[in-house]
């Protein structure tokens, strides 16, 4: 039985994971973590923030699709997939310069990938460009007492749609 | 060559009133905009209600309001006094409360009056029709029915628009 391909919503994930990983690594980004030293963030994908991990994370994940009808008699769609990224830090500042920092990495849209299964690493390929609308940018304020996790987060939300080669 | 003058016979303040039949238009427009994306909010919150016995506070809590500038949806003031669990509910958080091992005020999972049990439960859980209580076994997961709503907003105003109100 052949494994189950990824379609678009976690190829559009892996794709932007990757490409902010890519921008981390490149830019050799970090920022000063609790004890004073120097942290590079952590990128996750997935809503479910674990404790076990040290802030700052910057976590995303595809939420929903809204698949118009292209034209009247058509069954094709013009899909536009719902993202959402969390920057949870350790406080205002870094809350704001990281949200800086993302929105300017995708403000270009980004590469688009499709991803094979092969074990622990998938093999990708580049199908296609995503460009970005940037819908909502809200800081989170869940009250003083809040988790620490919880306490320094903006959300961004963007609406992606992929364009295919 | 020969010189051509128009004359346009019209009411006598034709700018004037056309800038009145537009203002009229924009403001039904404005509302019309404003009652459907109070319906696409409350759509979104129902959609995402898991279990049973929902009394609607939170969806009736969004409403279309007139201020100075135009309209709005949901009134935050409003939201923090009436239902302060608006924001968690829809970014998602790690707790209500000061710590991850926030213990849920006294009561039982309604209908039944039962216990918490350690495999869990689908019915939904009332405080103050028992005296149980439990920790929250785990996050707040995101319902994201605000930005779900903002991605929709284009197509909102397009509808209004082809009306032609």
């Amino acid at each position: 039985m052949a494994p189950i391909v990824y379609e678009d919503d976690t190829n559009l994930e892996n794709s932007l994971y990757d490409f902010l990983s890519a921008k981390i690594t490149s830019e050799s980004l970090t920022v000063i973590g609790e004890n004073g030293d120097t942290v590079t963030p952590t990128l996750t994908l997935g809503w479910k923030f674990n404790s076990e991990w040290s802030l700052p994370v910057i976590s995303l994940y595809v939420d929903s699709t809204n698949p118009v009808r292209s034209f009247v008699g058509n069954n094709r769609r013009i899909e536009t997939f719902l993202i959402i990224v969390d920057i949870r830090a350790l406080n205002d500042g870094m809350q704001k310069n990281l949200t800086r920092w993302v929105i300017d990495k995708i403000n270009d849209g980004f590469p688009f990938y499709e991803y094979t299964p092969a074990g622990n690493n998938p093999t990708k390929t580049q199908t296609g460009y995503v460009t970005v609308d940037f819908n909502t940018n809200n800081i989170v304020r869940l009250g003083d007492d809040s988790a620490l996790a919880d306490k320094y987060r903006q959300n961004l939300s963007i609406s992606a749609f992929i364009t295919t080669t | 060559m020969a010189r051509i003058t128009v004359k346009v016979i019209g009411p006598k303040n034709f700018a004037k009133e056309q800038l009145s039949i537009i203002r009229d238009l924009s403001e039904r427009q404005l509302e019309a905009v404003a009652r459907e994306t109070e319906t696409e909010i409350r759509s979104q919150i129902d959609a995402s209600i898991t279990r049973a016995g929902s009394t609607g506070k939170l969806k009736n809590s969004f409403f279309a309001e007139k201020h100075s500038e135009g309209w709005g949806i949901g009134n935050i003031e409003f939201l923090n006094s009436t239902t302060p669990y608006w924001a968690h509910v829809n970014f998602g958080s790690e707790a209500i409360g000061a710590n991850r091992n926030f213990r849920v005020p006294r009561g039982a999972f309604q209908p039944g009056g039962s216990a918490p049990s350690s495999t869990g439960s689908k019915q939904r859980w009332v405080p103050g029709s028992g005296n149980f209580s439990f920790e929250n076994p785990g996050p707040i997961a995101p319902r994201n029915y605000i930005a779900k709503t903002v991605a929709k907003i284009n197509q909102i105003i397009s509808n209004v628009l082809s009306r032609g109100i």
